[in-house]
């Protein structure tokens, strides 16, 4: 059969199918462009060779290779066809193929450009939304992508049909492969086979949407961090004012203030409405950032109702098609509640820093108008948060301990407390001074009960809370503990426990005491809904009137309470009490030491002695450099 | 009377021949029928007009008797006639050229002698030219002969004479 010689398969080659060759290696585009005198020369050409492969090699070639240069003959014929069909020139050429041919091959030469494209590229480009993602769409919503289907029709003549698969199957197989690309990177694409173009118009209408959310925040954003420039700058000057009112302190407890209240005051408000401006910018995206989040809510649910009527329709193409939409306006929202949550976040810490600016000078100008300011040592506050911490331990050693965690309405029985179970912290360090000292226990749980990860469960910690700076700078503290700082350190705890869900219980100690804001506030009813997650359960101690401060709707720290309260010696304090008073009635006054030798007792009972002098108003404490606290008698 | 039925394959093609009629509308009185037009072929039709004439008005209803029609229009033909003193592949390749540039497509072609066959179209409608070629000595005869129907034969005649006389024909 296959009897050709060299010279045979170079004519073969060059001469017969040269101009097939010729034809084939253009697209429709150029050939459309080609001068009609010129097609009409290859089509000649063409059919010439065709009676010359026909007659003199056809019996001489293989099945497979007469098939194929058969199929090119066809092939090439129907692209001179479709040129001129597409030109709309009135030729016999086109009389040779049906409408559905000529269609076929006009449509599939429309995708030629994905014969030079890459599978990223042509991932990028759907995604960039250009023109390729509409000849996709097209592509899909045509039903091209189902080649053998379309061959299927009688119509088309058995050589195209070859050359049909030989020509546009890699094409397809390009695109296929793409749009599969695309799909794994972002979710289906939109154009699945009989895909309605109402199905299609509510999820472009989705996908514009998101893509306008997202831009407009991400601007807006970039906005408020570029003004968050200047911040800085307020800072520091709320550093500076924050030092100046720490000198202010100084001096009155030294008993000579010296200072323009309002000059103080005009300061403060011009930084918290630094602050007040911030946290308005933050207002506003955060309300914008929740209008949006109602909006996508909104076609949410238009989805999702579509979707259960797809799902009822059996429309699985639909209904995952919709799914997808939804899984992307899921992750949208998502996206923005991380981003509002930093936000409020953000705004919560300037607010935060404008209410300590509030809190001092509040205090301050107490102190100047002549509410006592309890004077605490360093050595006293030192004294404090040993015996704070040592007694909380001591209490936690107490096995076997029964430790209730209501988030469970559950109780654990601790008989011992090992390594991991048992935390200390300190800040600062140095010599008898405060340092911020706690003491955490943690009851954790196996997750399958004998083996597994340990699981939180309860935490309880005791938590010493002191004005380090001030202690270091000056000796001494008279400032209580105020709102911001309270917050501040809670919001330190919350996130945590929120994400562990084991609850934390905090008893906080501050030796100045706190501020009326905080007493009020821990005590207020929108305490527990404003501040205090369910995870989180707090009581506030006064270490030297050995007050406790709990909110009394919180039904978990009442068992807890015990393990923080201070414990003092009633008759001892009553006993230094009487000494002091004697020796206050002798001399106008008092001084720490002298009592404390003299009484031979705990400092801490010492202290608190005059503390409670002081409270019932029967003399002032006063700090004196060198000579340490003092306690003068009330001036009437 | 006469019913003209004519099939069309592409719109083109409607117009085309929409064209055709509209050009001898006048001259024959052409005018399209209304309504819907079938062709009965069994001869009883009195029930059918029955039924029909229980559905519409009566006067809506039109009957012709018809029957088929072969008017014989013969094609007309018309040939040239010329002896080149060229090789005969270079007659083959003019030859090509020539037809090309009149957009004929080949149809067919047979070999000893060669004669090629094509197909073409015109404003004045479609033709056949046939061309044959015959080698004598040093010279090549060649025979074009133009078949179809209306004036096309003579426009295509004249185009292609004047075409070939450039290569030095006689």
């Amino acid at each position: 059969m296959n009897n050709m010689s060299k010279e045979d398969w170079q004519r073969f080659d060059q001469v017969v199918m040269g101009p097939v060759k010729t034809v084939l290696s253009s697209d429709l585009e150029h050939l459309r462009r080609t001068d009609e005198i010129k097609r009409t020369e290859l089509w000649n050409e063409i059919e010439h060779n065709q009676g010359v492969f026909e007659e003199e090699f056809a019996n001489r070639l293989l099945e497979d290779v007469r098939l194929h240069s058969r199929s090119k003959f066809s092939f090439a014929k129907l692209l001179l066809a479709a040129a001129a069909h597409i030109n709309n020139e009135r030729s016999p050429i086109t009389e040779r193929f049906s409408e559905k041919e000529l269609a076929l091959v006009e449509k599939y030469e429309k995708f030629n450009v994905f014969d030079i494209l890459s599978t990223d590229e042509i991932v990028d480009r759907i995604f960039r939304r250009g023109d390729i993602y509409q000849i996709v769409k097209e592509f899909y919503e045509g039903q091209y992508s189902d080649l053998d289907r379309l061959l299927d029709d009688p119509g088309i003549e058995r050589d195209l049909r070859y050359a049909f698969k030989l020509y546009y199957e890699k094409r397809l197989d390009n695109i296929k492969k793409g749009v599969q690309a695309y799909v794994g990177k972002y979710g289906p694409i939109i154009m699945v086979n009989q895909i309605e173009q109402k199905v299609w118009d509510k999820i472009k209408k989705s996908e514009e949407e998101r893509k306008t959310i997202a831009e407009t925040l991400q601007r807006k954003i970039a906005d408020v961090a570029a003004k968050f420039k200047s911040l800085e700058g307020i800072e520091k000057e709320s550093e500076l004012f924050k030092t100046k009112l720490r000198d202010v302190e100084t001096e009155a407890v030294a008993g000579k203030p010296a200072v323009s209240l309002r000059s103080l005051e005009s300061e403060k408000d011009r930084l918290s409405n630094s602050y007040l401006g911030f946290e308005k910018e933050i207002a506003d995206i955060l309300e914008a950032t929740e209008k949006k989040q109602r909006e996508l809510s909104a076609s949410e649910a238009a989805l999702e109702q579509a979707k259960q009527e797809y799902k009822q329709q059996m429309q699985e193409e639909k209904q995952r098609i919709v799914e997808s939409e939804l899984r992307q306006i899921g992750e949208l929202k998502s996206r923005l509640a991380v981003e509002a949550n930093s936000l409020q976040a953000e705004k919560g810490s300037l607010q935060l820093k404008r209410q300590e600016l509030e809190d001092r000078l509040h205090q301050l100008t107490e102190a100047l108008e002549g509410k006592p300011i309890r004077l605490v040592t360093k050595e006293e506050a030192r004294l404090y948060e040993q015996n704070f911490i040592a007694r909380f331990d001591a209490k936690m050693q107490a096995f076997p301990l029964k430790i209730n965690s209501l988030l469970e309405s559950k109780t654990y029985e601790v008989r011992s407390w090992n390594e991991d179970s048992h935390m200390k912290f300190l800040e600062g360090g140095a010599l008898n001074t405060p340092a911020n000292a706690r003491s955490r226990y943690i009851v954790s749980e196996r997750k399958y009960g004998f083996f597994g990860e340990r699981i939180r469960k309860v935490i309880i910690e005791a938590i010493s809370l002191n004005h380090l700076r001030e202690f270091e700078l000056y000796g001494f503290d008279g400032r209580r503990a105020s709102l911001s700082e309270f917050l501040t350190l809670m919001s330190r705890f919350i996130d945590n426990a929120e994400i562990g869900k084991y609850l934390h219980v905090m008893g906080i100690a501050s030796p100045t005491g706190w501020d009326e804001r905080v007493l009020k506030e821990i005590g207020s009813t929108e305490f527990a809904h404003n501040y205090v997650s369910r995870y989180i359960s707090i009581c506030l101690v006064d270490s030297t009137t050995g007050d406790v401060v709990f909110n009394p709707a919180d039904n978990r720290i009442s068992k807890f309470v015990e393990f923080f309260r201070p414990q003092f010696d009633r008759e001892k304090v009553e006993k230094i009490k009487g000494m002091i008073k004697a020796r206050l009635f002798e001399k106008d006054y008092v001084v720490f030491d002298d009592i404390f030798k003299e009484s031979k007792e705990e400092a801490a009972l010492v202290y608190k002695a005059f503390h409670d002098i002081e409270n019932e108003k029967g003399g002032r404490l006063r700090y004196i450099k060198d000579v340490g606290l003092v306690l003068e008698r009330k001036q009437v | 009377m006469h019913l003209i039925i004519a099939k069309y394959s592409s719109d083109p093609e409607r117009k085309r021949i929409e064209y055709v009629l509209d050009k001898w509308k006048e001259s024959l009185r052409i005018t399209k029928p209304e309504g819907i037009i079938s062709i009965v072929d069994g001869e009883e039709l009195e029930e059918l007009l029955e039924d029909l004439y229980s559905r519409t008005a009566r006067n809506n209803i039109s009957l012709y008797r018809l029957e088929q029609e072969s008017v014989q229009i013969e094609r007309a033909e018309s040939e040239i006639r010329l002896k080149l003193s060229e090789k005969r592949d270079t007659v083959e390749k003019l030859v090509g050229f020539v037809m090309a540039k009149q957009k004929a497509i080949l149809k067919r072609e047979t070999k000893d002698p060669l004669e090629r066959v094509y197909e073409v179209i015109t404003k004045k409608g479609r033709a056949e030219v046939s061309v044959s070629l015959l080698s004598e000595g040093q010279t090549v005869s060649l025979r074009v002969k133009i078949t179809g129907y209306g004036d096309v034969v003579e426009l295509l005649k004249g185009r292609l004479s004047e075409e070939f006389s450039y290569l030095g024909g006689k």
